[in-house]
């Protein structure tokens, strides 16, 4: 048992650095797919919060929104979480 | 002498209006009981106080009562908005422009003596009604009767090819302006985040980019084709 879990964890580590890169490359629809890929093995701030990002550059701010609250549910410390859903609310 | 401005309300409608005055060139005068927002104009408008509207001496001490125009948005809050304008008049503030919440409400105003009042919601109800029906549309302003500005997020398929390529000025008769375009990069926390860069007039060579918003000109028959590939 342990030793899937541990796979299953770089498994989402491996997903995260390649939704990070296509982010970074400006190829969203495909850090999109890696993000919901990272997102059924655990949930995660900062996957929620990079889809939420996704969605804000695409104007689907409800989308945005429920992403960035998802992702303060799990980590209510998470700066830049609130201050993407501060200028969302904001409008 | 230059006109002067107060803008009473920093709400999104307020703020817009007050920097579009200073970047103008405008003395802009700005007020709202949110102390971020005011902190906003801290170095941008010649006097930016955190106060309430409706305190009478705070008004006049702000020097409220010597700008030629002042210009108020509330929000909501149709009592305030009343008071104020009263105060206004009482300080002799010439022109007073308000943002009217309801008909009712804009009725009352010009009884108080407003001189202006401005129903944004209602002006803009085309824009509305546009970025409901198709949420890649970020935002249209009349230029003209006939013409328009429209932003809009990219379509698909211009993704990756430079303008020229695409042809909008001679299938769809539509100029683009400008691009915004974000920016993505990681925080020195490791965080991703994005920003927005504006591309002023690009070229033909200029290439789009995925998640780019066009600025687009032309008729509005013609920006909602665009809108719609």
């Amino acid at each position: 048992m342990k030793k899937e879990g541990k796979s299953l964890e770089e498994r989402f580590r491996e997903l995260m650095e390649e939704a990070q890169f296509y982010f970074l490359s400006k190829n969203y629809e495909e850090a999109e797919k890696f993000l919901e890929a990272a997102l059924k093995i655990k949930p995660d701030a900062r996957a929620l919060y990079t889809l939420g990002l996704i969605f804000e550059m695409r104007n689907e701010k409800d989308k945005a929104q429920e992403m960035y609250r998802h992702s303060l549910e799990l980590d209510p410390d998470f700066k830049e979480a609130k201050n993407h859903l501060a200028k969302i609310l904001k409008g | 002498m230059a006109k002067t401005f107060a803008v009473i309300g920093l709400g999104r409608f307020g703020s817009q209006i007050a920097r579009a005055l200073i970047e103008k060139g405008f003395e802009v005068i700005v007020v709202d009981r949110n102390e971020e927002r005011v902190n906003e104009f801290a170095e941008i408008a010649s006097g930016a106080f955190v106060m309430d509207g409706t305190d009478e001496k705070a008004l006049r001490d702000a020097g409220i009562g010597d700008v030629d125009c002042a210009i108020l948005s509330v929000g909501q809050n149709i009592e305030s908005s009343i008071l104020i304008t009263m105060l206004l008049k009482e300080l002799g503030v010439k022109e007073i422009i308000v943002k009217e919440i309801m008909p009712i409400h804009g009725k009352i105003l010009e009884k108080l003596g407003a001189t202006k009042i401005i129903n944004p919601e209602k002006d803009t109800a085309l824009r509305l009604a546009s970025s409901f029906s198709s949420p890649r549309i970020f935002d249209i302003i009349e230029v003209s009767p006939d013409y328009s500005v429209m932003e809009v997020v990219a379509p698909k398929n211009f993704w990756g090819r430079p303008l020229r390529d695409i042809h909008l000025r001679r299938d769809y008769h539509v100029s683009v302006i400008a691009i915004r375009r974000k920016r993505t990069f990681f925080r020195e926390n490791g965080v991703p985040d994005f920003e927005e860069n504006i591309i002023i007039a690009p070229g033909a060579d200029d290439e789009i980019e995925e998640n780019d918003i066009l600025v687009l000109l032309g008729k509005y028959e013609n920006l909602e084709k665009v809108s719609k590939l």
